[in-house]
């Protein structure tokens, strides 16, 4: 049963496509799901499990970025402000018409989509640089009109407090019972991705981002599919957003401004574009750095810092080991985080050979 | 590079030359208005300035440069008594959309020819 094949032997289509090619696939997800689902609420401190809830956001919202700027090949910088679209439609949805978040959350999906549509007719006209700065100008405009729409966000500088998301009449506070509702939507969410990907529409999508003019010769309708890709990306973004919201228990748009969709975008680039398993790593990883870096210089730093500055110089070099590694990893592995992790794969499955 | 051009040299000193030349520019913008660390989110200020007049146009970022800078004013001075303020942040990233929809290229940039 726990065996990898020694060689290329794919005769069909189908098992060219499966999602578990090998009986060890199945075997792989057995195991991480009783991690997740059992080993993890039960051992982690909640502390701990605060980290997984923000890197359980993160994944979806990174998985559709991936959708647009990996398979798709359409920059958006205004990722956050998708998100910020979800979160204020939830709340709002949530306050005054007292909606359950299996209302909340297909519904912030869909306006954010809805919003992504309009930020993607500028992908019609233009590409690359372009493209990227008048996505910049949504995330802007997004998150001023927000701010200066007082039915929708309350007034200025105003957030809007969520109530607690409710399961079969339970309310759901601590972190471990809001793992447990965090955790299904981002398994939901990548399962989502793996069978869009490999669908006619991820292909599509494929061939749009590897050369778009072949795409539309052989007779792919271009603007159709680019638009799409928009609309699923938003509707991801949006759900990531509605997520937070329930997180942290207040909408507010500082939560979703400009570094986060940048935030987003390394989570991409760092994880690997064009790949499911590259989105979660690239999550985690950014999701886990700050923490990371908190830890390193609370033992390290201390033998170089004084405890008084301690608290600054974290902040500090937060930003910069940040930007440090995403330089390293990009010079060490272009390809991102995937990439690396398929290359230890591949050692160890030849292993003891050389290849 | 087949044709005997050290690539890398000239990527240097095309950065080079564009830090000097921003260096020009935080100077004059720091004699006028002041330097603080949130001096460097003017970086993003730029992209509607060399979209709006065209990518590989000097001529296009001196005109887009006035136009980025006077609709800014103009937006701070008429629109926001009427809607509350901050308009001034956004107005010529509108402007820039309003351009790319019509002139894809800018106002002045060269429309890039593609092949398969």
């Amino acid at each position: 049963m726990f065996h990898r094949e020694s060689g290329y032997f794919k005769t069909t289509y189908q098992s060219d496509m499966a999602l578990y090619p090998l009986p060890i696939g199945k075997a792989a997800i057995a195991g991480l799901a009783i991690l997740f689902f059992i080993i993890f609420p039960l051992v982690l401190d909640e502390y701990y499990l605060t980290l997984v809830n923000l890197a359980a956001i993160a994944v979806v919202g990174a998985l559709g970025l991936n959708i647009l700027l990996g398979y798709c090949g359409q920059i958006s910088i205004g990722h956050a402000a998708f998100m910020s679209v979800g979160a204020y439609t939830a709340a709002n949805f949530a306050v005054h018409f007292h909606f359950p978040f299996w209302l909340t959350i297909p519904a912030g999906g869909a306006v954010a989509a809805l919003i992504g549509l309009f930020v993607g007719l500028p992908a019609l006209r233009v590409k690359g640089l372009y493209l990227a700065i008048a996505t910049l100008a949504a995330q802007f405009i997004i998150e001023w009109t927000l701010n200066h729409t007082p039915i929708i966000s309350g007034g200025i500088q105003a957030s809007i407090e969520m109530p607690r998301p409710e399961l079969f009449g339970e309310v759901l506070e601590t972190q471990t019972e809001m793992y447990f509702f965090l955790m299904p939507l981002s398994v939901i969410a990548i399962l989502a991705t793996l069978n869009l990907v490999r669908s006619r529409i991820g292909r599509v999508f494929i061939a749009i981002r590897d050369q778009e003019i072949a795409a539309e010769i052989i007779g792919i309708n271009v603007y159709r599919y680019k638009l799409l890709a928009f609309a699923v990306s938003s509707f991801y973004a949006g759900v990531a957003g509605v997520m937070a919201t329930y997180y942290y228990g207040i909408a507010n748009y500082e939560a979703f401004q400009l570094p986060i969709s940048i935030d987003y975008l390394a989570m991409c680039i760092i994880g690997g574009l064009g790949s499911v398993l590259g989105s979660v790593f690239g999550a985690v990883f950014i999701t886990l750095l700050p923490f990371g870096v908190r830890v390193f210089m609370e033992t390290v730093g201390v033998y170089f810092v004084d405890g008084v500055y301690l608290a600054q110089v974290i902040a500090q070099m937060r930003l910069i080991i940040f930007g440090g590694l995403i330089i390293f990893f990009l010079v060490v592995e272009p390809e991102g985080l995937n990439k690396l992790w398929q290359n230890i794969r591949n050692y160890f499955r030849v292993w003891p050979f050389s290849y | 590079m087949a044709m005997g051009i050290n690539v890398e040299r000239y990527f240097v000193l095309a950065w080079m030359l564009a830090g000097f030349v921003a260096l020009l520019g935080g100077l004059v913008w720091g004699n006028a208005i002041g330097v603080d660390t949130q001096l460097a989110a003017l970086g993003l200020k730029v992209f509607p300035v060399v979209i709006l007049g065209g990518l590989d146009s000097i001529l296009g970022v001196i005109i887009g440069g006035v136009i980025v800078g006077v609709a800014e004013a103009i937006s701070a001075g008429y629109v926001d008594p009427y809607v509350g303020g901050g308009t001034k942040d956004f107005t010529p990233y509108v402007l820039m959309i309003l351009v790319l929809m019509f002139r894809p290229y800018g106002i002045f940039g060269k429309p890039i020819i593609e092949r398969i």
